[in-house]
């Protein structure tokens, strides 16, 4: 093997067959992606052709037996719960942070940092089965209702993504220099001035990071949402009634409007918004992360 | 206390009560599952509406599956990731390319299983299956890996390249023997994130790989997932002791995943260790 590799006799073959795999390796990933993306593009088109693109992006109306197919409504509460979720999580999340970097040593910083990898791999269905037995009964305890709702969703993500945003803030505030606290607190800058004046605005630019990746993480859920919001389409129920988002919809409705269905082009049109709206946050990271190298 | 801690102190106390929450849900997970916990799951055949049923066939799938899915998508995201990282020019158009794989990583599953659906199953008209699902599985991993791998070349430093290239090596070699080893450390670890977010993907699964199970493996046999399971139990689920089944499904499938982050980072801790040599005190604790 290591003979045939690296004898000078045949490495100037093997060096342009192996230039041809990795290009082909990746022409053929971007490919099978744009493949993707078209497909979802022609759906979606060929369902705009028949429905006005206004009213459908913007209306509330919702029962596929009568082909009254609007998302806007989905647009709002995925907002709204996505919303609801970092709101929740990212205080805490930068408390982590700031005491996974700024305060832990040794075995605190170790332990913490093991418990987040470990909880950031946890499947979302399990943090759904944690909002159906603690979350839902908890909030029909307090008189909500039935305790499937928005609210409960936006809980349920606010944990799931908790762990996400965590490791990568702790990864932003970790990235400050030594010196630079040196310097810092040679001036005479106390612990907490120094955390506000340096250790924050110097890791910025991964705190974004880290704020995108875990929106677009909460946007993107499908099962822990699915599992605790109850599913009410077409009127928007208030923050403590059930409600749907774009993904729990598709999920729902993949059953109503099969394949060859005259209507499951609205299918493609969601996912394609949910997927606009998603590579455009994270790709708002690599520009800022770009302009931050320079 | 000192003073100006104020901050810091309420960070901790924030810290607590994340990490507190964060327990909560193993915590739960064990009160309702471990109190029934039977070792037959792990063999058992699933039943529909009788108590009893185990969970051996959806270990199968979740192992088999996510593992195959592995083998296709990381050899190819890893030549992706050569090729961005060692062999393109740097230009507008790949800077626009990373970018752009940057965004499809966090692409949402659902959007891949609704491709995957109309694409495989409802084109080319294969059943919802052990291999729709690995197939759909692999597409979501690939461009997580092209980036992950990236990053992990980006981090050789640029003097070894040159190093290597002025000692006559051609670009292969370089990236065979010097590039290649160098990230395999967290080429590794990367691998056990990913299998462990394959294993808990569900809303993928449902539409690709079905809610139950065939009589024996195979391609094209319904292949439920654990994750899937789960769902499907504690959501529609008849069995009368559906909710100590789910808990259970739940403790599995947290295992499985912990399980593969914990070797995959223990055998990259270990690749480190080697590549620094004997004689270097304990090293692998990267900060």
């Amino acid at each position: 093997m290591k003979a045939l590799f690296f004898s000078p006799r045949t490495f100037p073959q093997i060096d342009r067959m192996w230039r041809q795999i990795v290009f082909a390796a990746a022409f053929s990933v971007l490919a099978l992606l744009t493949l993707m993306v078209l497909v979802l593009l022609f759906g979606a088109m060929s369902f705009l052709r028949h429905h006005g693109v206004i009213s459908t992006l913007l209306g509330h109306e919702w029962d596929p037996g009568r082909g009254q197919l609007q998302i806007g409504l989905f647009v709002v509460e995925s907002v709204v719960v996505a919303g609801l979720a970092m709101l929740v999580a990212v205080p805490f999340g930068l408390g982590v942070a700031i005491f996974g970097t700024q305060v832990a040593v040794g075995f605190e910083r170790h332990g913490l940092r093991w418990t987040l990898t470990i909880a950031s791999a946890v499947p979302s269905v399990a943090y759904g089965w944690w909002g159906l037995a603690v979350v839902v009964p908890g909030l029909r305890g307090l008189g909500r209702g039935s305790g499937y709702s928005l609210f409960a969703a936006g809980l349920v993500l606010a944990l799931m993504i908790l762990p996400t945003f965590s490791v990568l803030a702790m990864e932003a505030l970790s990235q400050v220099p030594e010196d630079w606290h040196q310097a810092s607190l040679a001036l005479g800058a106390n612990d907490d001035q120094n955390l506000v004046r340096l250790v924050l605005p110097a890791s910025l630019p991964g705190l974004r990071l880290a704020f995108l990746t875990a929106l677009a993480r909460a946007v993107g859920e499908t099962m822990a949402v699915q599992m605790v919001i109850g599913g009410a389409a077409g009127r928007f129920h208030g923050l403590f009634g059930p409600g749907a988002t774009l993904t729990t919809q598709i999920l729902t409705d993949m059953a109503i409007l099969p394949n060859g269905s005259p209507d499951h082009g609205v299918l493609d049109l969601m996912a394609m918004v949910l997927f606009v709206g998603v590579t455009a946050m994270t790709g708002w990271v690599g520009y800022g992360q770009g302009r931050a190298e320079k | 206390m000192s003073r100006g801690r104020s901050l810091h102190q309420i960070a901790a106390v924030a810290t607590l009560v994340a990490v507190a929450a964060l327990c909560w849900v193993l915590i739960a997970l064990a009160r309702d599952g471990l109190g029934h916990w039977h070792w037959w799951l792990l063999w058992r055949h699933p039943r529909e509406i009788q108590a009893g049923g185990g969970v051996g066939p959806e270990i199968v799938n979740t192992m088999t599956m996510v593992s195959l899915a592995e083998c296709f998508s990381l050899p190819l995201g890893w030549c992706a990731a050569v090729w961005l990282s060692e062999y393109v020019k740097p230009s507008a158009a790949v800077r626009w390319l990373e970018r752009l794989f940057i965004g499809l990583q966090s692409i949402p599953a659902i959007v891949v299983g609704l491709v995957a659906f109309q694409v495989i199953i409802g084109a080319l008209h294969w059943p919802l299956s052990v291999g729709t699902g690995t197939v759909a599985l692999a597409i979501l991993n690939l461009p997580q890996v092209v980036v992950f791998s990236r990053q992990a070349m980006a981090g050789v430093p640029q003097s070894l390249r040159e190093g290597s290239l002025a000692l006559g090596a051609t670009s292969f070699q370089t990236v065979w023997t010097m590039v290649l080893p160098a990230s395999l450390a967290s080429l590794v670890d990367q691998m056990g994130l990913s299998w462990a977010r394959l294993a808990g993907e569900a809303a993928l699964l449902i539409f690709t790989a079905g809610l139950n199970v065939g009589p024996h493996w195979g391609w094209f046999q319904p292949g439920e997932t654990l994750a899937v399971h789960l769902w499907s139990v504690r959501t529609e689920g008849l069995m009368p002791d559906r909710a100590s089944l789910a808990a259970e499904t739940g403790i599995l499938l947290i295992a499985m995943t912990a399980l593969a982050i914990v070797a995959a980072k223990l055998l990259s801790n270990r690749i480190t260790r080697r590549q620094r040599g004997p004689g270097r005190g304990r090293g692998g604790d990267k900060e």
